[in-house]
């Protein structure tokens, strides 16, 4: 019997383990995109497939037009303002509605032919006026 | 005092959890990431005072209506008709979606009713009209 000369078990030469992991996490690192989206968030009202006119007490009505001028106010009693005036305008009719014991509803109404841009200005003035209760009537 | 400095090697810093280190950014960066699908239409959205973070980009669907009136989703042209059933599939699949509309500033809101009618059709009614901070 001749003896067997001892193997020795080679070692695995992790050095490179590194480099590599280096590249894919840099890899990633490039493809990850961190902007977020941002945006209004709005929740479109139910299919209507028989719509009820409720009645409801504190809807203020806002209106844009193909001009894209606006009007805003309580139901037979809206004035024309600019878009920037609406967040002082709603402040003060949420004050008024309130102090009747209601809370405020807008209701936003834009003609087909009016810009996107307006409308979104709209909505933003609203969120700005720190009002919740938005519908989009149609 | 003055032999306890003699045999002081100069310390090296052992390298040798550098892998597990990168390894953990790496799984991190892995799991973080999302791949962006669809490149969309080239728009310029509106800028807003209000605009909110949205969370969950697996759970956001993009529409994206051009200045020429053209909607597209996943990268589709398409009509208002396949926005519904595109609209619903998705829905169906993921009842959190909330769907991200990027409309061109200059659009009409006449395109943009069409296309939010063909979302209640579809009954996915959360949105979010995707503006910029100003």
């Amino acid at each position: 019997m001749i003896k067997k000369p001892v193997r020795k078990v080679g070692d695995f030469n992790a050095s490179s383990m590194a480099d590599i992991t280096f590249l894919l996490l840099v890899f990633f690192l490039v493809t990850t995109t961190v902007s977020s989206d941002k945006g209004i968030k709005f929740v479109l009202p139910q299919k209507a497939d028989d719509t009820t006119p409720t009645k409801v007490k504190g809807v203020v009505n806002i209106f844009l037009n193909d001009e894209n001028q606006v009007l805003i106010g309580k139901k037979g009693k809206e004035e024309e303002v600019s878009i920037q005036q609406i967040k002082s305008k709603l402040t003060l009719l949420d004050r008024e509605i309130a102090a009747q014991g209601d809370s405020i509803i807008v209701s936003i109404k834009v003609t087909p032919g009016s810009l996107y841009k307006n409308y979104v200005e709209i909505l933003d003035q609203v969120k700005s006026a720190k009002i919740d209760r938005v519908s989009l009537a149609q | 005092m003055i032999g306890n400095n003699k045999n002081h090697e100069q310390g090296k810093i052992s390298t040798a959890s550098m892998p597990d280190i990168i390894f953990m950014l790496l799984i991190f960066f892995m799991v973080s990431t999302v791949f962006r699908e669809f490149r969309g239409l080239p728009v310029k959205i509106p800028s807003t005072v209000n605009a909110m973070k949205i969370e969950g980009k697996r759970n956001i669907a993009y529409c994206y209506i051009d200045i020429n009136n053209r909607i597209s989703v996943d990268d589709k042209l398409m009509t208002t008709k396949e926005v519904t059933s595109i609209m619903y599939l998705k829905r169906t699949s993921n009842p959190r979606i909330i769907v991200s509309m990027k409309i061109d500033e200059n659009c009409k809101n006449e395109i943009v009713d069409k296309v939010q009618r063909s979302l209640q059709e579809a009954d996915a009614r959360r949105i979010v009209y995707a503006t910029n901070t100003k």
